[in-house]
């Protein structure tokens, strides 16, 4: 399969309520809150390349682009226990129809954060390697344009890299179907133990901190 | 395409087979005999707060599973203005229309309408392996919404009226005066047992009325006519919802519209 570009622009956002379970001995409490990525197509038309400065619109700005056909992402911590390759359960639903932006607020969300994916997905097997680099809002030249421009807003708002060294981050990974398919799941780890070995050298792969891929917002302990 | 449910809560065997006998009169093209809906209800979770010792408001999540609107789920809330519909289906080029019924009504052929664009998938923004809306509710926002009821409506028909030149003496909209108006257009009734958690509820009825010249009848307008069909079929008595989600919006939110009714219709 030929390789594919990455184009996605994110918004991450939180629930703006807090949850404080009824604490009651003996019962255990395991529901907690999520964090969710909503995620659309950078799409081209909404890119504009004058490297190296990189421009893109913004929800913030342009209410609108709630209309777009976006993608809401949940995703649990990654499995515990001694692993070779990290496996993290994801959920997904796609709204093909309808602000997502109103629809956040009432389902118990607020806007975090946005950002802005770049990259390059290559196929090997049923692997995908990815090679992508994070945009934020430049907001320091963003001020300094809506000064210029008596305080217009520009309709695509200027980008700067995350990393400012221009770096990529390499992620190889296996999207199975079902996490109860256990067969998939040792497949998948075996094919990735075998790419790792074979790009040695190259790029040392290595498993992330499960902490830092977990998507929980901390519960609040009930004071009695 | 103004829409509108009726549910009749005390119906009786015979309300449902006379309803069906009247409406055979009229030689309906009958659809689909079996069509279902889920229709789910969540409440919000009272241990979310946003200062521990303020409760939040009561507001309620409405999911609705429509089987003729196949891998889509339609949501609102009680305090929406608009809707939004996800999908699990991916369009793809195998989607064209390419058959239709042989009058020329395309009601049975599925629409790549409201699938997910395969650029969503390529350019890395889903992974292209989606569960369905409620299922995520249900599974990870449990600490934001909780499920309490879920109504299903099945053993359902579909009947399709032509409605060809047919004269209603219907009150005008403004003055009240009665008024008459020439209608020509295709009528869509789906009916369908309702069971709350496997005790009978009610027989439901979805009205849809499509006017052949095209004409988006004003909101007000829309449910006079609504009510006079429904007057002419003899539709029986019932629990009738007709509102729409937002009454001051222009653009059709059919989808919307729908998802309102039956949270109106669907309160026990």
């Amino acid at each position: 399969m030929a390789p594919l570009p990455v184009r996605v622009h994110t918004l991450l956002a939180m629930p703006y309520l807090k949850y404080y379970p009824k604490v009651e001995p003996g019962k255990v409490n395991q529901i907690e809150m999520c964090k969710i990525r909503v995620q659309r197509e950078w799409t081209l038309a909404d890119w504009e390349d004058h490297t190296p400065q990189i421009r893109a619109r913004s929800v913030v700005h342009n209410e609108r682009l709630g209309n777009d056909v976006w993608t809401i992402q949940l995703s649990d911590i990654p499995l515990a226990g001694k692993r070779s390759t990290t496996s993290q359960a994801i959920y997904e639903s796609t709204i093909t129809s309808g602000n997502v932006l109103p629809y956040l607020t009432v389902l118990g969300y607020k806007m975090e954060t946005e950002f802005w994916v770049q990259g390059h997905r290559f196929f090997h097997n049923r692997i995908i390697i990815e090679l992508t680099r994070i945009f934020v809002a430049n907001t320091e030249t963003f001020q300094r344009e809506m000064g210029e421009r008596e305080n217009k807003t520009p309709e695509k708002i200027p980008l700067q890299l995350l990393d400012r060294s221009g770096q990529f981050l390499v992620r190889a990974y296996v999207n199975v179907a079902k996490m109860t398919d256990v067969d998939a799941l040792s497949r998948a780890n075996t094919e990735l133990l075998l790419l790792q070995a074979e790009l040695a050298g190259l790029f040392d792969l290595a498993m992330p901190d499960r902490m830092c891929m977990d998507g929980r917002v901390a519960t609040v302990q009930e004071k009695p | 395409m103004p829409s509108a449910i009726v549910l009749v809560q005390n119906a009786s065997p015979s309300t449902i087979t006379g309803f069906h006998d009247q409406l055979s009169n009229e030689l309906p093209k009958i659809l689909n005999s079996n069509w279902q809906f889920e229709f789910k209800i969540f409440k919000n979770n009272p241990f979310s707060r946003v200062d521990p010792s303020v409760p939040t408001p009561t507001t309620f999540l409405y999911t609705l599973y429509l089987s003729y609107f196949p891998q889509k789920i339609i949501s609102i809330t009680n305090n929406s203005t608009s809707s939004i519909i996800t999908s699990v289906a991916v369009s793809s080029s195998n989607d064209i229309k390419t058959e239709y019924d042989s009058d020329g009504d395309d009601d049975e052929v599925r629409k790549p309408d409201f699938d997910v664009p395969a650029s969503h998938i390529m350019s890395n923004a889903s992974t292209g392996l989606s569960n369905p809306w409620d299922s995520v509710l249900t599974s990870k926002l449990q600490s934001l919404w909780t499920l309490r009821q879920v109504i299903k409506g099945d053993n359902g028909n579909v009947y399709k009226l032509h409605v060809n030149q047919l004269a209603l003496t219907i009150p005008d909209a403004v003055s009240g005066e009665p008024t008459t108006v020439t209608l020509s257009g295709a009528l869509i009734i789906k009916t369908a047992n309702c069971f709350l958690h496997g005790s009978f509820k009610g027989f439901l009825i979805e009205v849809e009325f499509t006017p052949s010249d095209g004409q988006i009848v004003e909101s007000v307008m829309r449910k006079v006519v609504l009510r006079g069909l429904m007057e002419h079929y003899k539709f029986p008595l019932g629990k009738l919802c007709l509102e729409r989600l937002n009454e001051y919006e222009n653009v059709e939110d059919k989808y919307g519209d729908l998802c309102h009714q039956y949270a109106q219709a669907l309160q026990f």
